[in-house]
């Protein structure tokens, strides 16, 4: 035993059930899930092929990072070959897109919505980085009440965020569910998805 | 153009000081502020190849750090992980204690907290070292000894502080001075 033990953590395969477009496991580091009081919250592992996974748009109250490069840290460029879509914008109907075919880092500042994000073609696995600047990962989304109203949702790991297969636990982002949502309900495309977004009036 | 372009930085290939054939020719390192402003993170995306010293002193900083070393295949970060490092860590630069990685590994390193040498032991394949320092630039407190005994510390910071081998000129940590064996 070493008095910095509680500083070191050691990767384990989390195994996930998103669909063959992730690995079947990765390595992450879900902040104070995995350490007490760290204050990052990041990935090392890849999407494997096309993939349209975030689908609306959010915000965080601290800066995010989005770091796309290559799968090989040997040739983070000649191992990269893909375009993904990705919208920002200052309001959720006010987006605009951006098209990524290079290594590229994307600083996200705090209070800036973000998404959708859709990896339009991917030749080679892509290494997407999310560099979360708070030990629990979580996000603000928009919520569109029945009345028309608006508000802005909560959602995370430190609450809010049931798991949708067993009631009562926290979710912790497995992709199990994936399968079972509408997605026929759901929009297809990042275009589709932000399209819709921005032709939105908020009141 | 777009309102947001600025939040976008496309890595350039930065070439590496390094003559002794640990890091690849170019690298893709994310400099903070000088790349995209308001960045408040630094790091790296590159990996190590052979077996040596990444950091040959112990430095600590005002701001937390975080060492990641994994496989430099992110399909897989767990098989194309097989290394050795020995990293040393303490509160007190006199009182350090080693820590020795053989398994994909993070490691927080809390403000203030005195860390290196950093030095991998055993390299089976490449290592994907990332320090992820929270700051807008890089810099590194030092202890050091005047020739009088007394003690001082010594920040090297990047833009700020001369550079060790062409005068006029700031450090941007491009890691030449250490390669030539001229850390000051």
């Amino acid at each position: 035993m070493g008095r910095y033990d509680h500083l070191v953590y050691t990767f384990e395969k989390q195994y996930t059930h998103w669909g063959d477009f992730m690995p079947p496991y990765q390595a992450y580091f879900r902040g104070r899930d995995c350490m007490e009081e760290s204050n990052i919250y990041t990935c090392y592992r890849c999407y494997m092929k096309e993939a349209f996974i975030d689908k609306y748009p959010n915000f965080h109250p601290e800066d995010e990072f989005l770091c796309f490069t290559g799968y090989d840290m040997q040739d983070p460029w000649g191992s990269f070959d893909a375009e993904i879509e990705f919208w920002i914008g200052k309001t959720p109907n006010t987006l605009e897109k951006h098209i990524i075919t290079e290594p590229t880092m994307i600083r996200i500042p705090a209070f800036t919505w973000h998404c959708p994000l859709q990896y339009l073609r991917v030749s080679k696995p892509v290494y997407l980085q999310v560099l979360g600047t708070r030990g629990k990962f979580g996000f603000c989304r928009l919520k569109i009440n029945p009345d028309g109203s608006h508000e802005i949702e909560f959602a995370g790991s430190a609450g809010n965020l049931p798991c949708v297969l067993e009631p009562g636990k926290q979710c912790v982002f497995c992709g199990r569910c994936r399968k079972t949502r509408a997605s026929d309900q759901e929009h297809q495309t990042a275009t589709e998805a932000a399209e819709y977004y921005n032709q939105l009036e908020l009141k | 153009m777009g309102a947001y372009d600025w939040c976008f930085y496309k890595f350039e290939k930065e070439k590496t000081a390094r003559t002794d054939g640990m890091l690849p020719p170019v690298q893709a390192y994310f400099r903070g502020e000088r790349c995209i402003p308001g960045s408040q993170i630094y790091l790296p995306y590159r990996s190590y190849h052979k077996p040596g010293m990444i950091d040959c002193e112990p430095h600590f900083h005002r701001d937390e750090e975080y060492l990641a070393f994994v496989g430099h295949d992110l399909r897989d970060a767990f098989e194309s992980f097989d290394a050795e490092i020995e990293l040393w860590m303490g509160e007190d630069v006199h009182d350090m204690e080693k820590i020795v990685i053989t398994k994909p590994t993070m490691v927080r390193v809390p403000m203030f907290y005195w860390h290196g040498p950093i030095e991998i032991k055993r390299l089976g394949k490449p290592l994907f070292f990332q320090p992820v320092l929270f700051s807008s630039r890089y810099y590194a407190i030092k202890y050091r000894e005047d020739q009088e005994g007394r003690v001082y510390y010594k920040t090297l910071c990047e833009g700020i502080s001369p550079c060790e081998l062409e005068p006029g000129k700031t450090c941007d940590f491009c890691g030449r001075c250490k390669a030539e064996g001229r850390v000051g």
